[in-house]
């Protein structure tokens, strides 16, 4: 009796202490014990998701969990596991195949390199960094460890200790939470059309954080104060370079002989070179240069039949199906651009002649120089006389010169009409890959109402958006839009299109007007818009 | 101490539950000021509930302490009751009734159903106002043709609001009949111009309000505890929540500016001083579980001075949702130099 009433006293007054220990503002550091850990899950490599093909239509159909080991690609609710035949080291790498002494050394040069959960770093000395991008990406040891305890909080249970994507609530999410290790982001402003996968800016980050993403389990975070939103942009960034460094490792770093994975070099400088090209990616990023540069908008906001006409043409570049009168109109506006090209051609051309002339004199010069200091000089040698950077230098056109070789209207007439005859034909071309070449139903089937599954880069079957719904995850403003027909969303499979539009992106504007208005049944209306 | 020890344990616990809840409007543990028109009302019948059944958990509680003190066993079972064990001197005057059942009986079903009745029809013209169109005065009734319009969608674990555009708006306030229908249909159809922000509830001082509540995964809570609103949202239903906060006369409640440093709005601003003050940051929580994330589903509200400055937040948050390039806020700016130019 007297043990019981001891106990239950004990009890409430550890609850009392419990409970005013709570403090929202308290943010616990990591324990010093927790590890990233090695990464366990198959690597769907580059490329490898596309060529497994497209998956049935079924609404019903339930998500699957993440890949957490490769026996999970045979069970037969995955979808996986009627191509299983396919899944060879060719398309999937298992990490596991990697032997214990070399896994060691692999989580050894990645803990030197990259820090635990309670101490993040980039060791830039390591990796062989300029302590110049650790300042600029905001990659200091205080900001990781800042970030580290928010994500610890916050991010964690679905983006996982690694940023794996695989917390423990990430198995009931779908679409899945983003896996940073691939250092592939969806959502980002930077230019993705040059045929270079880049990685986002801060600020796209930023953004994701303050405004969530609509249609997905990620929520904003806008509540978080600037510095720690900051931080947890570093942490991420930090995560998903370590990733790159170990996926690169194991994928390019290993080869598969007699059923194990095999390194070719030494591991940690395998891991130091993948850690720096992926340091650098980001690095590249963050410069403005490869900003997507967006086309202004060429209409007023309150112009009406501007705007019937614009999406009318939006509607014609995403069914593929321009009409004539459509096809006319860009036809007549690219060929005054073929007709400004011929004339810019034949500019240049007379720069350029102008510029070698002057080359040529100042190589006949120096040679004289040579012949009159050495007269014996071998002919190898005098082939081998060139004027130095400087003097090359001075044969370039000043402004001056230029002003007086432009070209007068008679030569530009002549050359607009000496390429006149060909203008035509390649305007109509040129129209035409234009106005089909992108052709958004061939994927997002019936404005996306049809759409295909189809496996992303991550191995994860997803659908192009149904976007009669008006459901946009990269964000409803028209430069969002914009940002995903001009640079696609990396590792959807929906590709950058900016490159169809070149020099004529606005373009991508009508196509922005279409996506917009389509999920709206008035605006329809109002812009005798039909949808079927 | 012995079996007497039970007595103590819950005499001192129970004494800590009513210390704590006496002293905590003093310490800053209490509800938060009422900052709505029907707030006061809400409180009223808070307090009314409130002193009943404290009264009824002070003289229950405090019986329950001393017939365990008076009655404790012994431990020894061929006596378990202590001989001392007799009515308490303040009770002999009631052991006839105390013996009569029957007339116990009676009394703890009168009271408590007399009680009840008086909360359930103290409550009901409260409800209503809150609750009712119909039962508006012909100035709320107008009020309410003016409302603030916004539709409001919960999800896991978030708020996403959507506002007509500034245009729109001034539409509804100019020509009420003809705008009427648009004005009517608004929380049922999203417009193509409408402006979307997210856990952030913009609202100016003294003006009706009305929300169109809807959730788009499981059942959310729209609780604003300072405006005393607090209302379920149910899957499949759009459903209209009514608020005011009360003119500047009463109490200033606008806690918002316009930080140019940030590009965004802050809140959480005292109207006196200017500066940061946490007594204004107005939280828009979830009041119902809806999942583990259910502590995070936090807004804010920001409660603007007057309609311009409203028409003013609202102008820039629409020329950033609706963003072409990078010059947004000059574009906002122009368009509120333009309107506020006379």
């Amino acid at each position: 009796m007297e043990l019981t009433f001891r106990r239950i006293a004990a009890g409430i007054a550890a609850l009392t202490l419990g409970l005013t220990g709570c403090n929202s503002e308290h943010y616990p550091a990591y324990s010093p014990g927790v590890k990233y850990g090695l990464r366990k899950d198959p690597i769907i490599k580059g490329g490898a998701a596309a060529k497994l093909g497209d998956e049935r239509y079924d609404p019903e159909r339930p998500g699957v969990f993440p890949l957490m080991k490769m026996s999970d690609m045979q069970q037969p609710e995955h979808p996986f596991h009627a191509k299983a035949k396919d899944l060879s080291d060719e398309l999937v790498r298992d990490p596991t195949l990697v032997q214990a002494d070399d896994q060691k050394k692999l989580e050894e040069a990645l803990v030197l390199m990259f820090g635990t959960p309670a101490a993040p770093t980039v060791n830039a000395k390591e990796i062989g960094l300029p302590e110049s991008l650790i300042k600029e990406l905001a990659l200091d040891d205080t900001t990781l460890a800042m970030g580290s305890t928010r994500y610890r909080v916050h991010c964690l249970h679905c983006h996982g200790v690694p940023g794996d994507g695989r917390g423990p609530t990430a198995k009931w999410i779908n679409p899945h939470p983003r896996d940073f290790r691939s250092g592939t982001f969806k959502f980002q402003s930077v230019d993705q059309a040059s045929g270079k996968t880049r990685v986002p800016a801060r600020g796209d980050l930023v953004r994701t954080l303050r405004q969530g993403i609509e249609g997905t389990a990620m929520p904003t975070f806008s509540l978080l104060k600037d510095e720690e939103l900051e931080a947890l942009v570093s942490y991420v960034i930090h995560l998903s370079i370590r990733g790159e460094a170990e996926k690169n490792t194991l994928v390019y770093g290993f080869t598969l002989q007699a059923g194990t994975l095999k390194p070719g070099a030494p591991v940690k400088d395998d891991v130091k070179t993948y850690a720096e090209i992926a340091a650098k990616r980001w690095l590249e990023s963050s410069s403005p240069d490869v900003a997507i540069k967006v086309t202004k908008y060429p209409y007023r906001d309150d112009d009406m039949n501007a705007l019937k006409a614009s999406v009318k043409r939006g509607q014609a570049i995403f069914t593929a199906k321009p009409s004539a009168e459509i096809s006319k109109e860009l036809e007549g506006k690219l060929k005054d651009g073929i007709l400004r090209e011929l004339e810019d051609a034949a500019q240049t051309k007379k720069f350029e002649d102008a510029e070698q002339k002057k080359l040529n004199a100042a190589i006949e010069k120096k040679k004289k120089e040579a012949l009159a200091k050495d007269p014996k000089i071998t002919k190898d040698a005098l082939e081998a006389v060139y004027p130095d950077d400087k003097e090359v230098e001075a044969t370039k056109l000043t402004d001056k010169e230029k002003e007086s070789l432009k070209l007068t209207a008679q030569e530009k007439a002549a050359a607009v009409e000496a390429g006149k005859g060909g203008a035509d034909k390649q305007a109509v071309d040129r129209a035409k890959s234009m106005l089909t070449g992108a052709n958004c139903v061939s994927c997002h089937k019936n404005y996306g109402r049809e759409a295909l599954y189809r496996f992303d880069e991550w191995g994860t079957l997803v659908r192009p958006n149904n976007l009669a719904i008006g459901n946009l995850r990269g964000g409803k403003r028209p430069v969002d839009i914009y940002y995903r027909v001009h640079s696609g969303i990396n590792g959807s499979g929906m590709t950058p299109f900016g490159s169809t539009f070149k020099g004529h992106e606005y373009l991508i504007w009508d196509v922005v007007n279409f996506v917009q208005a389509m999920p709206h049944p008035a605006m329809r209306q109002s812009l005798d818009l039909k949808l079927d | 101490m012995g079996n007497k020890g039970w007595s103590v344990l819950f005499g001192v616990v129970m004494a800590a539950c009513f210390i704590g809840f006496a002293i905590s409007p003093f310490v800053g543990w209490w509800m938060p000021p009422g900052l709505s028109t029907h707030a006061a009302d809400v409180d009223f019948l808070f307090y009314v509930i409130l002193y009943i059944t404290t009264f009824f958990f002070v003289l229950t509680e405090a019986l329950i302490v001393v017939f365990m003190w008076r009655y404790a066993g012994t431990g020894d079972m061929k006596h378990p009751v202590s001989e001392t064990a007799e009515y308490p001197n303040f009770l002999k005057p009631l052991t006839n009734i105390l013996h009569d059942q029957h007339r116990v009986e009676m009394a703890w079903t009168f009271v408590p159903a007399v009680i009840l009745l008086y909360i359930a029809f103290a409550q009901v013209g409260t409800w209503a106002n809150i609750k009712y169109q119909s039962r508006k005065t012909s100035q709320e009734a107008k009020d309410a043709a003016n409302a603030l319009q916004i539709g409001v969608s919960a999800r896991q674990f978030e708020w996403r609001m959507r506002y007509p555009s500034a245009l729109r708006f001034e539409k509804w306030l100019k020509d009420k009949g003809a705008a009427k229908p648009d004005f009517d249909s608004f929380g049922k159809v999203p417009h193509a111009d409408d402006v979307y922000v997210v856990n952030e509830l913009h609202i100016w001082q003294d003006h009706q309000v009305m929300v169109h509540l809807s959730t788009k995964d499981v059942i959310h809570s729209f609780n604003l505890p300072h405006f005393r609103v607090k209302q379920d949202a149910l899957p499949g239903k759009l459903i209209p929540v009514w608020f005011k906060t009360l003119p500047e006369s009463k109490v200033k409640t606008f806690n918002c500016k316009w930080d140019a440093d940030k590009k965004r709005y802050v809140d959480g601003i005292n109207p006196d001083t200017g500066k940061e003050d946490p007594n204004y940051t107005f939280d828009l929580a979830c009041a119902e579980l809806c999942g583990w994330g259910h502590y995070r589903m936090i807004g804010r509200v920001f409660v603007h001075q007057n309609k311009d400055d409203f028409t003013k937040w609202l102008i820039r948050a629409e020329e950033y949702h609706r963003q072409r390039d990078g010059n947004w806020l000059e574009k906002a700016d122009e368009r509120i130099a333009q309107m506020f130019k006379k």
